[in-house]
């Protein structure tokens, strides 16, 4: 809970030294801000506090899913300054909106009403869609903003219509009483407990980016500035992933059977469609759209197999997608900054001027595709361990063909890296920080590799 | 412990190459390097004939922090792999020419290959081992995508999809053999081997299993990437992938088809094993008329690891102990083959066989060396192909007789286009290409040295491999 409270006033903070006008201590007072409400955060490890009427519950799964969107956000701010290089103004708008979204997905991960749900998704989705368009005079940056917010906001409306079911059948909007009544009357569900159980699925599914619901993800990421996309693809990802996870294994974790058929039909319609969709992109950010959706249906199995007390599996699975994905970005906004295509292309022989980021660029692609002995297989691994002992046999045969397709495609850019001739004359030069931090992620996906075991019994 | 450094200092070697700071000295140091590992392994060889009941095993409590068993186990088939390994990277490492000026990454990736494929051979729980197993697979990619010939970005690629759909076959396998291990569940061979499964069970199991091995191994009809491969990759790349990495499928079939699906092995056997035999004849009939000496050692290899996995198939003693000592055979005689190819290539610029000739009398130590590296791809006796094969003749003849009479009759085949183009090469007038063929430098018949010392150890005293495999 300090930890919110604590981004919430640095994004003030932001806004106040951006309306005077001082570029200099911006990022600075980010950087301790979340460092700060990091160790704040890890602080209320194993109290398992209940704040508000239950309102929102600080408890270890959401500390952890906590620590890792913090902790991403924290990367993405050190991306900034050489993403907006160019820009001269204080840019004090993006960073407290970028900051207003985390608050909203740390306020998903911990939610104990569906109010808090909906606050938090509606905090993190408002702040995106005018991130999606901060690019003011790029049409593609307006046209992301626009699709995003009319598909969202319908989602938004399904999921609060499907919450208003909820509380017309059960009387609460608090998950513990819900689950109280659903125990209760498991055998004869009111109709309007289901369909608003559905309801508000198919806002979440909306929200992961999942099939059926995932045809803003490409165009949306696509469009976005990318290192706002990278945050989208991260933070707002996993933040609600974690929030269904919660949602579904909590409140409707006793009737399952209910909702295990439609979820596991979307996780299946998901995987088969990001990634034979990512199979024909050349554009590598569009790609990484689809490596997303496919991703977000690998989590859905997470939702489906795992129990409550399981669920380092999904964190494990979180980390491994979170820190892949941000370092696959930052290779992608430095080759973008030279060569000026998001095209395949763009990658030709960049492990000849820049061995470091071409290594770091392999093995988030190589652990994305889940290949061992990387964070990414390790994932994978204990995940479809946990779906199979459900009995989810041909959920895990349809992932691991996902899986067979992804190899594919993720190795593409690894290719043209280190066979192909390079376009480029000279290297791209990248600040020390930036390469330092391209390397921690890479030491950071070989390591968790190595120890999973870590994670996995954390939560 | 010694298995652990067998993994380890491999591993160290590599990252330390991989920094790039030793420049120059990169090669002498990875070949001192895979010395040293050859020197342990003989340790270890030592060690484990002294070892009760035959098996040094390892254990290693870490599942808390790692999420697996580290369990790693030394019987005799993994010696004896492993000994190949050991024998064959130095040469490798060596091999490589000065003027080809391979950089440190070069050489440590064929390091961390040598720890992968030390961790396949050594691992005894089963997600430790397809960890290492996709593992082997990364080096050899890269050696293959950045020092290979033309096209070799398609072609590489191509390898690693092939490859990968294979291990994930496998892999599903393995999730479902785990589900099925009585709770808590568990990973390790031995829970493995326990399960007594219905036949209905063990064919899906089995044909999971047997994609992955026969992708790898290449066995017909999942071959078409193996050509290729051999011929685009550097010629270190080919003795990597042809001399010891195919050996881990059939590693993989002694380790797990054999006993987790014995009904579908016994009772199938009428069905793939003539499929098998296709292959073993289609390759020595395509050898014959191959114009090009890379590609025929690529169908040539593919002929003979048909005969091995036949005998492996044929799942009796003296076919699977033939099997296991033609592995080693086959791993020695094809990087000798690969070798003489080099050296031909270096001097001549060129791999098609017409442009060769009359080799034999500008370098007649060559010639010797050559002649003994064909006549024991010929299974000659006092070779160490014969013994091999001899076993697993024998050992398919048990199983069924016209399948070992029309294995048998392959043999001839190979000795068509072996002496073929051995007379091509070396007999006849010279050509443009040979006009100035010089003789094997010392340096150059150094490394033949292992090469042809097991050949003839093993040709004439087989024994002391036979009596580790025996029960």
């Amino acid at each position: 809970m300090y930890a919110i409270i604590t981004i919430s006033i640095v994004a003030i903070i932001v806004l106040f030294f951006g309306a005077i006008q001082k570029k200099r201590p911006l990022l600075p007072i980010v950087y301790v801000g979340l460092t700060l409400a990091f160790i704040l955060n890890l602080l209320e490890w194993n109290k398992s506090i209940h704040y508000y009427n239950e309102m929102y519950i600080a408890d270890n799964f959401s500390i952890a899913f906590n620590a890792v969107l913090i902790f991403t956000t924290l990367l993405v701010f050190i991306f900034a300054p050489v993403y907006y290089k160019p820009v001269k103004r204080p840019l004090e708008d993006i960073y407290a909106l970028i900051l207003f979204a985390l608050v909203g997905s740390l306020t998903m991960t911990g939610f104990g009403n569906l109010l808090m749900l909906f606050v938090g998704i509606e905090t993190l989705s408002l702040s995106l869609y005018i991130l999606a368009g901060s690019k003011k005079f790029d049409p593609n940056s307006n046209e992301a903003a626009m699709k995003y917010f009319l598909t969202g906001s319908f989602a938004s409306g399904f999921l609060l219509f499907g919450i208003a079911l909820l509380y017309g059948a059960s009387g609460s909007l608090n998950l513990e009483e819900i689950k109280q009544y659903v125990i209760l009357h498991q055998h004869n569900m009111p109709g309007m407990l289901n369909i608003g159980l559905l309801l508000v699925a198919i806002g979440m599914t909306f929200k992961i980016g999942a099939a059926p619901f995932h045809f803003w993800a490409p165009d949306v990421y696509e469009g976005s500035p990318t290192l706002i996309t990278t945050f989208m693809a991260t933070v707002g990802k996993v933040a609600a992933i974690a929030a269904f996870f919660r949602l579904m294994n909590s409140s409707f974790g006793e009737v399952e059977s209910i909702w295990k058929i439609t979820l596991t039909i979307f996780a299946i319609a998901t995987i088969l469609i990001g990634n034979l969709s990512a199979f024909y992109q050349d554009n590598v950010k569009r790609m990484f759209a689809y490596s997303g959706i496919a991703h977000a249906g690998y989590m859905l199995i997470a939702i489906i197999a795992l129990k409550q007390d399981a669920a380092g599996v999904l964190l494990l699975y979180s980390i491994s997608y979170t820190i892949a994905t941000i370092t696959a970005f930052a290779v992608l906004i430095l080759v973008r900054e030279e060569t000026g295509t998001f095209s395949i292309k763009a990658f030709n022989g960049l492990a000849k001027h820049n061995p470091t980021e071409a290594f770091a660029m392999t093995i988030a692609m190589l652990s994305l595709a889940g290949i061992p002995p990387l964070v990414g297989f390790a994932a994978k691994y204990n995940l479809f361990i946990s779906a199979i002992e459900q009995g989810n046999l041909l959920l895990v045969i349809v992932a691991i063909v996902g899986s067979m397709i992804s190899v594919y495609f993720y190795i593409r850019p690894i290719v043209a890296m280190y066979a192909n001739q390079p376009s480029a004359t000279s290297a791209i030069d990248s600040s020390s920080n930036y390469k330092k931090q391209i390397i921690l992620a890479a030491v950071l996906m070989i390591l968790l590799g190595l120890i999973p075991g870590v994670i996995i019994n954390l939560i | 412990m010694i298995i652990v450094l067998l993994l380890i200092l491999p591993l160290l070697a590599s990252l330390l190459l991989f920094t790039g700071k030793l420049g120059k000295q990169s090669k002498n140091f990875a070949l001192v390097t895979s010395l040293v590992i050859f020197a342990i392994s003989l340790v270890a060889g030592y060690a484990f004939t002294f070892a009760n009941n035959k098996v040094l095993s390892l254990d290693l409590n870490l599942k808390q922090l790692l999420d697996i068993d580290i369990i790693l186990k030394l019987d005799a088939v993994s010696l004896i792999m492993i000994m190949l390994t050991t024998l064959l990277v130095p040469v490798i490492i060596a091999s490589t020419d000065k003027k080809e000026q391979r950089t440190h990454n070069f050489y440590a990736l064929i390091l961390l290959m040598q720890m992968a494929l030390i961790g396949v051979f050594t691992a005894s729980e089963m997600i430790l081992f397809y960890i290492f197993w996709e593992l082997a697979l990364i080096p050899i990619f890269f050696i293959t995508a950045l020092w290979g010939g033309e096209n070799r970005k398609k072609i590489s690629v191509k390898f690693l999809i092939y490859t990968v759909v294979g291990s994930f076959a496998m892999l599903i396998a393995i999730l479902y053999l785990y589900t099925l291990t009585p709770a808590p569940h568990s990973f390790s061979f031995e829970s493995f081997y326990q399960l007594k499964l219905p036949y209905s069970v063990q064919v899906p199991v089995f044909l999971a299993f047997f994609l992955a091995f026969a992708i790898k191994i290449p066995l017909f009809p999942f071959h078409s990437w193996q050509a290729e491969t051999y011929n685009v990759s550097p010629v270190q790349g080919s003795m990597l992938l042809a001399g010891i990495m195919l050996k881990m499928g059939l590693y993989g079939m002694i380790r797990f088809i054999l006993p987790i699906c014995p009904d579908v092995v016994a009772g199938g056997s009428l069905i793939f094993l003539p499929l098998i035999l296709f292959g073993v004849i289609y390759g020595a009939v395509i050898a014959i008329t191959q114009p090009n000496l890379k590609k025929l050692i690529a169908f040539a290899s593919l002929s003979h690891v048909g005969i091995i996995a036949l005998g492996l198939l044929s799942n009796n003693h003296y076919g699977i102990e033939g099997a296991v000592l033609q592995m080693f055979s086959h791993g020695v005689n094809v990087v000798g083959f690969f070798l003489c190819y080099y050296m031909i290539v270096k001097r001549t610029n060129t791999d098609k066989i017409s442009d060769l000739g009359g080799i034999a009398s500008a370098a007649p130590k060559f010639a010797t060396i050559f002649l003994i590296i064909v006549l024991a791809n010929v299974a000659l006796p006092l070779t160490n192909s014969f013994v091999g094969e001899f076993l697993i003749l024998l050992g398919v003849f048990q199983f069924n007789k016209l399948i070992a009479i029309i294995a048998g009759l392959t043999i001839i085949l190979g000795a068509v286009y072996m002496l073929k183009m051995y007379q091509k090469i070396m007999y006849g007038e010279k050509s443009v290409a040979t006009e100035s063929f010089s003789d094997l430098t010392t340096g150059e018949i150094l490394l033949f040295v292992p090469i042809i010392v097991s050949i003839f150890l093993v040709g004439i005293f087989p024994s002391f491999i036979l009596q580790l495999l025996a029960p």
